[in-house]
C-alpha cells in the first residue's frame, strides 16, 4: 500500500466540499476583520473524500487492536470493549448537547452522572465521586491537591509524599507537580512495600502515600491495614491509584483497605476503549471528610431535579473545563448496568484466574518475579533470556509475529528485563494457551536460533524501528521540502 | 456471564491446574478484614434492557438540534462530515492503547505525526505534541512550561481568557510557588494595555492571552508580543483553532506557546467532553513540552517509520522530574482532527471560518438595527460577540420557549456584566435562523 504522508498526496485543485459555496471571501471579511489580522497562506493538502478515506483506512490496518489481537499490555487492562456501549454513547441526545445548555434540557445526562457516582461509591466504599478528570494522572493531580488543601486548611501543611519504588511514573510526577518532595520506599525481595522501612519514613511531615493495590508486580499488598495504620496515625492520607482495581471489584473495596482518596480508570476497569491513547476518565472518589474539597461542579439532586453544584466549601477548583469526558461515562455506566453485582465480581475473579494460569504455565520457562500468588497480572523477569543474548525488547518484538501485542516491558523499573502480562478476564483459555505456546516457542528459539531476534518482527509493515535515531535527530512534523 | 468467554468447564480445568477448587480461593491469601466487597448494586441486565434504559435517559435530554442555538463559549456546533466518524470508529484506531510498540502501531503513529504537522502549519510553530486533555489543561501545561523556561514566578493572565480555563490554571498552579495576576479589559472588551504595562516586569514568567478572547474579540497580539519580549516573558496564547485558519499565524506575532481546545475540528459537543487540547511551540522549547510526541525515523531496512520520541521528558522515564504527569491523552480526538482537516483542506476549512464569521457579523448588524439591544464592545470579532438586553433572564426564557437558545448569560462568570449575552454562529447557521431569532426578540 501507499504509506505516503497525507501532505505528499495533495493534488492542487482537488477538494471535497461539504458546504455549498458560502459566497463569503476574504475580501468580504475584511469589512469585519482588518487585513492586518488575516493570514495569507495555509498549506493544507487538497484531497477528495475518497483520498482521505483510503489513506486513513489503510493506516488503520497497520495497527494491532484489542478487537483483532490479544493485547496483554500490563497495567493497562486492555479488556474487550463491548459494542453496545459505543452505540449508546453515539445517541444524539448525548453527543449533541452543549455544556452550557440549561440544566432542565440535560436532566438525563445529569442523572446518568449522578447514578454512576452512586454505583461507584457502592463498589468502592467512598462517599462521593467527581468525573472531571480525563485520565488517571489528572485524577491523581486533583486527588493530591485535595490532600494538600485539607492539610493547609488545618494549618498543618506537609512536604512529603511517599511512593513505593514499584510505582507507576505518574505517581511521583503528580506529587512533584503538587509541590511535594517524593520519598521512595523500597520493596521487599518478595515485591511488597517494606513496612518496616515505611514506618521509619512516615512522620508528621508526610502528607500521603500513593499506592496501587495489587501493586505493579501484580501482588496484593497483604499488609495494607498495617500500612494504613502507620499513615493514619500520623494524620497522613492514603491515595489509591486504582489503575489495578480490576481484580478487586466486588471482592475488596478500597475504603476497607484504609484508602481516603482514590481514582478509578474507567478506560481500564470499566471497559471503555483506549482510543490509541485516550480519551479516558479518572473517576476521583473521596471519603466523607474530603467531600467538600472535590473539583466543581458535582452533580446533585434536589426534589428529583438534578443540578450542577458549584458550592463546595473547600473545593480545589477545576482541572478541566466543563464536566469531564462525558461520553466515556455513558459507556462505563452501560457496562456496570449490564454486569451488575455478580458480573463485576466475576470480572475480578476471572482476571485473576487468567493471570495466574499464565504464571503457572510459564513459570518453568520464564522467571516469575515473585513466588507469591499473583492477582490480575504477572510480571516475569527475562534475565536468563538476556544472559543468553536476547533482551526482553527482542522477545516483545518477536511476539508480534505471533499476532500478539507485546506485554508491557521494562516496567516496573525495579525488575530487570521486566515482562508484565495482564491478560484480563475477557480472554479465553484458547487465547491464553496460544500466548503460552508462543512464549515457549520463543524460549526454544532463543536456544536454537538467537540471531533471529536481531531482526524480528518479520510480519509487520516496518521492521525494528530506530527509536534512538528518532530521539537523536527529531523529525516531528512533515515539511514541504524533503517531505 | 457477559463478556467472559471461559466456560465453567474451562474455569474448572484452569482452577485444577492451580490446585484450587473455587474462584473464591484465588483470594485466599488476602486478609479476611478487607474482603468486604459485596456492593449493594443491582443485578445485571440483558443487552436489550441496558439499551432501552440508557435510551430512556437520553430522551430526558434535549439535543441542540431541537433548537435554533447560538451557544458557543468554547464548544461550537460545526458540521461534521460523515466520512470522519466512519474512519475514526475503525476499531484499529478505537481499541488500541498508546503506540508503545511502533512495529504494530504504524497507522496511529503516522496519523499523530500528520496531526502534529497540521497543528504546526496552522500555528506557524515548529513542534506540536500528540494532544493533551482539553483546552483548559493545555493552557495550564503551557503556563507550567513558561515557569520552567524562565525560572520566574509571576503569571499574568488576561481576564478575557475563558473563566473555566483561568480557574483550571489556578488549580494546576496551586502547589507551585508563583503568583497569578489577572489583567482586566477596556470598555471595548479588549485587553487593558495600560494595566498590562504596569503588571509586567522582570519577574514575569508569562503573559497568557486568549484571542479571539472570551467575548469573541480579536486581540492585538503583535503589540502584546512586543511587551512580552521586552521583559523576557513567554507569550502564551490560547485560541480557537478554527479562527487560526483565517487569522495570522501566532508564530508571526511573537507568541511562544499556542494552545487551545481542538473541539471545533470535527469534534462533537459531547456535553463538553471528550474534546482534546493542542499545544505547539518553538523548536528551542521542544524539551519542555508535556506529553507524547511522535517522530519520523527509519526501520531496520531503511524504510521510513514512526515512533513515540523524546520520551525522556515523560513521567514513565523521568518520574518526579518529568515535564508533566500526563500519560493517557486524547489521542483519538486528535486523530479525528487530522482526519477532519484532511477532509476539509484549506478551502473547506477557511470556508467554515469565513462563513461562521460572516454569520456572526450578520447577526450583529441585525441586532444593531433593532435598537432594542446594546452592543457594548468593539466590532473586531470572529464567530461570537456580546450583546446586552434588559431583563435578559426573562427574554432568554421567552426565546427558549420558542426553541431559540440565544447564547450564554455572562453574569455567572463576570458579575459586572449583568444582562450581557455571548452569542456564537457557526457555518450551520442560515440567514433564516438568524432572522427568526431577531424577529422573536423584537416581537416576543
Ligand atoms: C499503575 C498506573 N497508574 C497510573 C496510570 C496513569 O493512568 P492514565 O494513563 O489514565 O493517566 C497508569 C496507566 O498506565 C497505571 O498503569
Amino acid at each position: 500500500m501507499n504509506r505516503e504522508i497525507i501532505f505528499n498526496k495533495s493534488v492542487p485543485g482537488r477538494k471535497s466540499s461539504f458546504l455549498n459555496e458560502c459566497g463569503v471571501s476574504f475580501e468580504d471579511i475584511k469589512q469585519f476583520i482588518p487585513a492586518r489580522f488575516l493570514r495569507e497562506r495555509l498549506e493544507f493538502p487538497s484531497l477528495g473524500e475518497l483520498d482521505v478515506v483510503r489513506h486513513y483506512i489503510n493506516l488503520s490496518k497497520l495497527n494491532f487492536s484489542v478487537d483483532a489481537n490479544f493485547y496483554p499490555l500490563g497495567s493497562c487492562t486492555m479488556k474487550y470493549n463491548p459494542k453496545l456501549n459505543e452505540d449508546l454513547a453515539g445517541i444524539k441526545e448525548f453527543g449533541s448537547i452543549h455544556p452550557y445548555q440549561d440544566q432542565d434540557l440535560v436532566q438525563g445526562a445529569l442523572k446518568l452522572v449522578y447514578d454512576l457516582g452512586k454505583v461507584l461509591c457502592a463498589v468502592t466504599g467512598m462517599s462521593r465521586f467527581s468525573f472531571q478528570a480525563a485520565a488517571g494522572a489528572q485524577a491523581e493531580l486533583a486527588g493530591l491537591l485535595i490532600i494538600r488543601a485539607y492539610h493547609n486548611l488545618n494549618k498543618n501543611s506537609r512536604s512529603k509524599v511517599i511512593i513505593p519504588d514499584s510505582a507507576h511514573g505518574t505517581n511521583p510526577a503528580t506529587a512533584s507537580m503538587c509541590g511535594y518532595d517524593v520519598v521512595v520506599v523500597k520493596s521487599t525481595p518478595e515485591g511488597l512495600v517494606d513496612v518496616d522501612e515505611l514506618s521509619k519514613v512516615v512522620d508528621d511531615d508526610t502528607a500521603a502515600i500513593m499506592l496501587t493495590n495489587p501493586n505493579t508486580l501484580g501482588l496484593f499488598e497483604e499488609r495494607i491495614l498495617d500500612i494504613s495504620d502507620i499513615l493514619h496515625k500520623k494524620k497522613a492520607f492514603l491515595y489509591y491509584d486504582g489503575a489495578n482495581f480490576n481484580p478487586l471489584m466486588g471482592v475488596v473495596d478500597p475504603f476497607s483497605m484504609g484508602f481516603d482518596v482514590i481514582h478509578l480508570n474507567l478506560h481500564k476497569t470499566f471497559s471503555t476503549p483506549h482510543g490509541s491513547g485516550g480519551p479516558g476518565v479518572g473517576a476521583l472518589g473521596v471519603i466523607d471528610k474530603l467531600k467538600e474539597f472535590l473539583p466543581v461542579p458535582v452533580v446533585d439532586k434536589k426534589n428529583d431535579v438534578y443540578f450542577f453544584n458549584y458550592e463546595l466549601r473547600n473545593t480545589i477548583g477545576r482541572v478541566k473545563a466543563f464536566y469531564g469526558n462525558f461520553l466515556v461515562l455513558v459507556k462505563a455506566y452501560a457496562y456496570i448496568l449490564r454486569l451488575g453485582r455478580q458480573g463485576l465480581k466475576r470480572v475480578a475473579e476471572n482476571s485473576v484466574l487468567n493471570a495466574r494460569y499464565i504464571k503457572e504455565k510459564l513459570k518453568n520457562h520464564y522467571k516469575a518475579v515473585s513466588l507469591k500468588a499473583c492477582m490480575h497480572e504477572v510480571v516475569f523477569s527475562c534475565e536468563h533470556q538476556r544472559d543468553n543474548g536476547v533482551s526482553v525488547l527482542e522477545i516483545a518484538k518477536r511476539l508480534i509475529d505471533f499476532g500478539i501485542h507485546p506485554p508491557t516491558i521494562y516496567f516496573p523499573l525495579i525488575v530487570k528485563e521486566a515482562l508484565m502480562v495482564e491478560p484480563t478476564e475477557t480472554e479465553s483459555k484458547e487465547t491464553l494457551d496460544h500466548f503460552i505456546s508462543a512464549m515457549k516457542e520463543i524460549n526454544s528459539e532463543i536456544q536454537f536460533s538467537p540471531q533471529k531476534f536481531k531482526y524480528a518482527p518479520f510480519t509487520t509493515p516496518v521492521r525494528r524501528v530506530d527509536e534512538t535515531a528518532a530521539a537523536r535527530s527529531p523529525d516531528l512534523r512533515w515539511k514541504k521540502t524533503g517531505g | 456471564m457477559p463478556y467472559i468467554l471461559n466456560t465453567s468447564a474451562q474455569i474448572k480445568e484452569m482452577l485444577n491446574e492451580l490446585g484450587l477448587s473455587s474462584l473464591d480461593e484465588l483470594y485466599g491469601h488476602l486478609p479476611q478484614e478487607v474482603r468486604t466487597g459485596n456492593p449493594d448494586i443491582a443485578s445485571g441486565l440483558s443487552e436489550a434492557e441496558v439499551k432501552s434504559y440508557i435510551e430512556s435517559l437520553a430522551k430526558q435530554n434535549s439535543s441542540i438540534e431541537n433548537f435554533n442555538s447560538f451557544l458557543g463559549a468554547g464548544i461550537y456546533d460545526h458540521y461534521i462530515p460523515s466520512a470522519l466518524n466512519h474512519i475514526l470508529y475503525r476499531t484499529e484506531f478505537y481499541t488500541p492503547y498508546t503506540p508503545y510498540q511502533p512495529e504494530c502501531s504504524q497507522g496511529v503513529l503516522q496519523a499523530i505525526y500528520e496531526y502534529q504537522t497540521f497543528i504546526c502549519l496552522l500555528t506557524g510553530m515548529d513542534v506540536s505534541n500528540a494532544s493533551l486533555y482539553d483546552g483548559a489543561s493545555s493552557l495550564s501545561e503551557a503556563v507550567l512550561m513558561a515557569l520552567r523556561i524562565t525560572k520566574r514566578n509571576k503569571v499574568i493572565v488576561s481576564e478575557t481568557t475563558h473563566p473555566e480555563y483561568r480557574k483550571t490554571v489556578r488549580t494546576y498552579l496551586s502547589g507551585v510557588d508563583c503568583s497569578i495576576n489577572e489583567v482586566g479589559f477596556c470598555p471595548d472588551g479588549l485587553i487593558d494595555f495600560d494595566f498590562l504595562k504596569k503588571e509586567i516586569d522582570e519577574d514575569t514568567a508569562c503573559i497568557v492571552v486568549q484571542s479571539p478572547n472570551f467575548f469573541g474579540l480579536i486581540e492585538d497580539l503583535e503589540e502584546i508580543g512586543r511587551f512580552a519580549k521586552a521583559k523576557g516573558a513567554v507569550f502564551v496564547l490560547t485560541a480557537n483553532p478554527m479562527s487560526l485558519s483565517i487569522l495570522k499565524q501566532p508564530a508571526d506575532l511573537g507568541v511562544d506557546i499556542v494552545c487551545g481546545d481542538g473541539q471545533p475540528f470535527g469534534g462533537g459537543m459531547n456535553f463538553g467532553g471528550p474534546t482534546f487540547g493542542f499545544l505547539a511551540t518553538k523548536e528551542k522549547y521542544t524539551r519542555q513540552i508535556p506529553g507524547r510526541i511522535a517522530g519520523k525515523t527509519k526501520d531496520a531496512d531503511g524504510a521510513f517509520a514512526f515512533c513515540l520520541t523524546l520520551q525522556t521528558r515523560e513521567q514513565h522515564i523521568r518520574r518526579q522530574r518529568a515535564t508533566s504527569n500526563i500519560c493517557s491523552n486524547q489521542s483519538l480526538n486528535a486523530v479525528g482532527a487530522a482526519i477532519y482537516l484532511s477532509l476539509m483542506g484549506k478551502d473547506g476549512l477557511q470556508n467554515v471560518a469565513l462563513r461562521s464569521t460572516a454569520m456572526a457579523h450578520y447577526l450583529y448588524s441585525k441586532l444593531k438595527q433593532t435598537h432594542k439591544v446594546k452592543l457594548p464592545f468593539g466590532e473586531r470579532f470572529f464567530n461570537e460577540f456580546v450583546w446586552q438586553i434588559e431583563p435578559s433572564a426573562g427574554i432568554l426564557a421567552k426565546l427558549k420557549q420558542n426553541k431559540i437558545i440565544a447564547g450564554l448569560a455572562l453574569d455567572n462568570f463576570y458579575p459586572n456584566l449583568k444582562n450581557h449575552i455571548l452569542s456564537a454562529c457557526t457555518e450551520k447557521k442560515s440567514k433564516d435562523d438568524i432572522d427568526k431569532f431577531v424577529e422573536n426578540l423584537i416581537n416576543p
